[in-house]
């Protein structure tokens, strides 16, 4: 290219440039928090219910929580969710939109960046901080004077809360546990009616089950790290990654111990040789080859319909007991145009009523005690929310979700044999507190 | 002209060797579409169906809006790939074949911005058509694919190769480039714009990211964005296989429609002479 | 190599057309440009206002993006250089270049080569060639997260994976495959490849086609063997073809992002953290916008310049 050309080229493009990012600009700046809203919400949770006259419209974007043989069923759930909503909001209209779960982080950026996004979306804990640190959800707490607190689970509430702010209402939460394989149970001289609750307990049995050519557990320390992997080892070693005052941990000693321990497991040939890329070893425990599974109640709907011999474990107990339990929560962006009635809506969506109607359907453990009751004699789902009592809902940082790849690469360099767990758990530090630092 | 049978063998073997490798992906799909498996096993032949069924087709073809899906992936390529065709052919002719100042540079750049990854333009993209009021509608997924850079430069490298003399001829004669172009250039690069078409089509058909991103209403899906809607987070074996099958049949038909046009080729071996 | 104030060719600039260059009589000049060149006029115009709406502006706003810290929602701020300086400090963004030039060494050359392999197959003269490339082309249409899929799953890293099933048939220990850093990056290439082969068959294909048969006659009578033929027309002719191929399949290459997305997740160890996998971290995971707008340029200048050395050296123009 000649120079002029190029020169001009590049001062057209910037020009385009500028002018798009002009508006985009002026549009997506944040709307200050209008006076009158904040009055509003007041009034309104010292007044009556009936009083607050809502109008406009509101989307909301869900997604598909249960498979699509269950579809019409969950249709016939938003729908008496919606209309319980209208009967106090008549003006209000809800409009309900699926979006598919692939991509789902992409397409509400996308849509929020450029100020066209829902008024309510789903959440998963361990973005709430990031997204809350970049101003993207509206700070609830001003809205809650009148919605029954007390009455969520605190854990699951919990994972709502940054920096003592609220940023979403949770609908709903897992649990997860090990799950054994009756039959390689019985194969190793062991009894199903009592299953190992501690580590040592559960070392015991799997060794017995190497012994006999079975993998002793699954870790699938691909993209699926480090939720269901590494974090809840590392919490029932007593360990952390991030402790309460923002001091990055995972490399004491109780760090390395179960970075150790882990890489013992794939040296040993308890865990498949594939667990440092693998992403899910169900697969395995399916085809028998597995003593014990890492798993949810998704896991175990699997499982029944296969028509398999499994029991329910606890996770285990190292120092402590602990496992992890993702939680469903609803939030509502800062930029939407419907604040008020975007929240009312979340408020809705979880409450006792709207719990059980969705957790029936998607046999999720509701976030609400009142609605526990919808599981009231089935004793697995009774597990599920034993364990659910000591789950965490993951690492709650701002950093939450870019720091695990870093975690994942140092786990994958330790089992591939070119770090030791030591450097493993430092060069995890050291990257964990690289992203602390970053704008 | 024939070839000696030792030659023909080997040959075959080649054919059939390179054949089995390709198929086994499609295969596994048609089988594994087959069987109601909702999760994978690591039983090596688990995709092989024991007590076939269609299941899965069951479940996707009976949902309501399946109809609709269709009817918008038609929509979303059927329209891009006959424009894409068109205009790649002229923008082929004018890069391949006409000389204009600015020509290589104007190429060129248009060239140099393909290789930004789009990922990231998705973004401002969002943002224009949001203000343009496109959002959940078939112009945000059409418009930008009207014409593709790539389908240009591949019209033009074939226009390249096509004799000065037969243009100069035919401008002798007092035809003008229009008529050039539809008379004589159109039909001699047949086999690259059947490929435009092709490739248009194998694209526009399979494309999952964009109207993910752009359409909002379950109405408003083509089958790629159906079929993603489907699964729930944890995904399935069987419905996946399924509805990969079912959006594989018109990429496929498509391919052995435009194939005859492949092998016409350019019958140059006679212009020349 | 372009000039813009050519004022030696008066019939040929469009500028020049339109601001109305003083000539001998410019009516008919203008009346024969226009039966010349009009088509030039009617479509390129309103093709250059689409491609700077489409594609130019949002390019020059992610360049904008570059100099910014942007929160998603909210006001971008003003940061200077600060995230092109963090690049040249950011370890694994130039892993992720290391890492994305060696996929192309892996992948450039076997794909183009497996694709005019395929295609010679498919134009030998025996029966059946039509059947072999269709079954040819199915991967090319058979949608990416299935064939990922398989492959991720025949090269499965334990020994019930059917490679190493069928590698230990000879003998050979079980392979990690895409729990070996040293190989993951490798096998990510040969799925690209697997998946691209058909495509490239394709052009290559019509290109074979587009050789007029007197040249390999006229080789034929001078006694040359199949193999010297190849080399010596088949293969120079082709030019055109490896031209577009080899721009198709270099920017391909710099663009991978699908199989590290779905199998590897960028590991194990970043060992398959490619550029555009990492941009695609950081933007939409970090929500560090700007800084994913620094790397995509990045991989924009490299490619730009992959880009003119292959069009010096295989762009020349082609006469049969």
């Amino acid at each position: 290219m000649t120079k002029k050309t190029s020169a001009l080229l590049l001062t057209v493009m910037f020009l385009f440039s500028v002018l798009l990012a002009g508006c985009g600009g002026k549009d997506s700046a944040p709307p200050a928090p209008a006076p009158g809203d904040t009055n509003s919400s007041n009034a309104s949770s010292d007044g009556n219910q009936s009083a607050k006259k809502l109008s406009g419209n509101i989307t909301v974007w869900v997604h598909p929580y249960v498979g699509d043989e269950l579809k019409d069923e969950m249709n016939v759930v938003w729908d008496q969710i919606v209309s319980s909503y209208n009967s106090k909001y008549p003006d209000v209209k809800v409009k309900i939109e699926e979006i598919p779960w692939k991509n789902r982080e992409q397409k509400i950026l996308t849509a929020l960046a450029a100020n066209n996004g829902p008024d309510v979306f789903y959440q998963l804990p361990d973005q709430i901080p990031q997204f809350a640190t970049k101003n993207v959800l509206e700070p609830l707490d001003s809205y809650m004077d009148d919605n029954n607190m007390e009455d969520f689970n605190q854990g699951a509430l919990a994972a709502g809360i940054y920096e003592n702010n609220l940023y979403a209402l949770p609908i709903l939460q897992e649990a997860q546990t090990l799950i054994y394989n009756t039959d390689i149970i019985q194969a190793i001289g062991e009894d199903p009616a009592k299953l190992p609750a501690t580590w040592d307990e559960f070392n015991v049995w799997a060794e017995k089950a190497v012994a006999q050519g079975f993998f002793a557990r699954d870790f699938p320390g691909g993209i699926a790290c480090c939720n269901s992997t590494l974090y809840p080892m590392l919490w029932q070693q007593g360990g952390d990654v991030i402790d309460s005052g923002g001091k990055v941990i995972i490399n004491n000693d109780k760090g390395v111990a179960t970075f150790q321990m882990i890489k013992d497991m794939y040296d040993n040939g308890w865990i498949p040789k594939d667990s440092i890329s693998n992403q899910d070893q169900f697969p395995e425990f399916l085809s028998g080859k597995m003593l014990a599974i890492w798993g949810s109640g998704y896991s175990l709907g699997i499982l029944k319909e296969e028509g398999k011999n499994f029991v329910l474990g606890s996770p285990l107990r190292g120092q402590e007991e602990s496992s992890f339990g993702t939680v469903g929560l609803f939030a509502v962006p800062s930029n939407s145009k419907n604040k008020e009635a975007a929240v009312e809506f979340i408020k809705e969506l979880t409450n006792t009523e709207s719990q059980k109607l969705f957790n029936q359907l998607t046999k999720y453990i509701p976030a609400r005690q009142s609605a526990a009751g919808i599981y009231d004699g089935d004793e697995e789902m009774q597990k599920f929310i034993e364990v659910a009592a000591v789950s965490r809902p993951g690492v709650m940082s701002p950093v939450a979700r870019t720091i695990m790849p870093k975690i994942q690469a140092e786990i994958s360099a330790m089992l591939e044999g070119s770090k030791t767990p030591q450097t493993a758990a430092d060069d995890a530090a050291k990257a964990i507190e690289e992203e602390l630092n970053k704008r | 002209m024939s070839i000696s049978l030792q030659k023909r063998i080997v040959l075959y073997i080649l054919l059939i060797a390179f054949a089995i490798i390709l198929f086994f992906p499609f295969a596994m799909m048609i089988l594994g579409s087959l069987q109601k498996v909702e999760r994978a096993t690591s039983d090596p032949l688990f995709w092989i169906p024991t007590d076939p069924t269609l299941y899965n087709f069951d479940r996707i073809l009976g949902r309501s809006e399946f109809v609709s899906w269709i009817k918008n992936s038609l929509v979303l390529t059927i329209i891009p790939v006959i424009s894409q065709i068109f205009l790649c052919g002229v923008l082929g002719y004018i890069f391949g074949k006409k000389k204009f100042p600015g020509q290589e540079i104007i190429f060129w750049t248009m060239m140099a911005v393909v290789m930004v990854p789009s990922q990231l333009l998705i973004i401002p993209k969002y943002i224009m058509f949001s203000k343009m009021g496109w959002i959940n509608t078939y112009a945000a997924i059409i418009v930008p694919e009207l014409w593709t850079i790539m389908g240009v430069f591949l019209v033009r490298q074939f226009m390249m190769s096509i004799p000065k003399e037969m243009e100069e001829a035919a401008y002798m004669d007092g035809a003008n480039d229009f008529t050039i172009f539809f008379r004589i250039m159109l039909p001699l690069a047949k086999p690259a714009i059947a490929t435009v078409g092709t490739f248009g089509f194998i694209a526009c058909w399979n494309d999952l990211f964009t109207p993910l991103i752009f359409m909002t209403s379950e109405s408003m899906y083509p089958i790629t964005v159906g079929l993603a809607s489907i699964l729930t987070k944890e995904g399935n074996f069987g419905i996946e296989m399924a509805g990969s099958a079912i959006s594989f049949i018109p990429t496929f038909l498509i391919f052995i429609f435009f194939q005859r046009y492949f092998t016409d080729g350019i019958a140059m071996s006679g212009i020349k002479s | 190599m372009i000039k813009l104030n050519n004022t030696k060719r008066p019939n040929v600039g469009v500028g020049q057309a339109i601001s109305g260059q003083p000539g001998a009589s410019p009516g008919e000049k203008l009346m024969a440009q226009l039966k010349r060149n009009g088509i030039i006029y009617v479509f390129l115009i309103p093709i250059l206002i689409h491609f700077i709406i489409f594609q130019v502006i949002p390019l020059g706003f992610s360049l904008v993006l570059t100099f910014m810290d942007w929160p998603v929602i909210g006001t971008p701020t003003y940061i200077g250089l600060e995230n092109w300086q963090n690049f040249f400090t950011d370890k694994i963004a130039w892993k992720s270049i290391w890492n994305t030039v060696l996929f192309s060494v892996y992948y450039i050359i076997p794909a183009m080569a497996v694709g005019l392999g395929l295609a010679l197959l498919v134009n030998s003269q025996v029966k059946g060639t039509n059947f072999f490339k269709a079954v040819y082309f199915l991967p090319v249409v058979t949608s990416f997260v299935i064939i990922s899929g398989i492959w991720a799953w025949m090269f499965k890293g334990t020994d019930y994976g059917i490679i190493n099933y069928v590698l230990s048939w000879f003998g050979i220990d079980t392979q990690l495959f895409f729990s070996n850093s040293k190989q993951a990056l490798l096998l990510l290439a040969g799925l690209s490849v697997f998946k691209v082969c058909g495509s490239n068959m394709v052009y290559y294909f019509a290109g074979l086609k587009s050789i007029p048969k007197h040249l390999y006659e006229a080789a034929r009578i001078d006694g040359a063997s199949s193999w010297r033929i190849f080399w010596k027309v088949t293969f120079p002719l082709l030019l055109p073809i490896h031209f577009y191929v080899g721009i198709m399949t270099t920017i391909g290459s710099f663009q991978v992002f699908d199989s590290a997305f779905l199998i590897t997740g960028g590991g194990p160890n970043y060992a398959t953290t490619t550029i555009v996998y990492y941009l695609y971290e950081e933007g939409f995971t970090g929500l560090r916008f700007g800084y994913a707008s620094v790397l995509a340029y990045m991989l924009f200048f490299i490619i730009f310049a992959i880009s003119l050395v292959q069009r010096k050296y295989l762009g020349k123009e082609v006469t049969y």
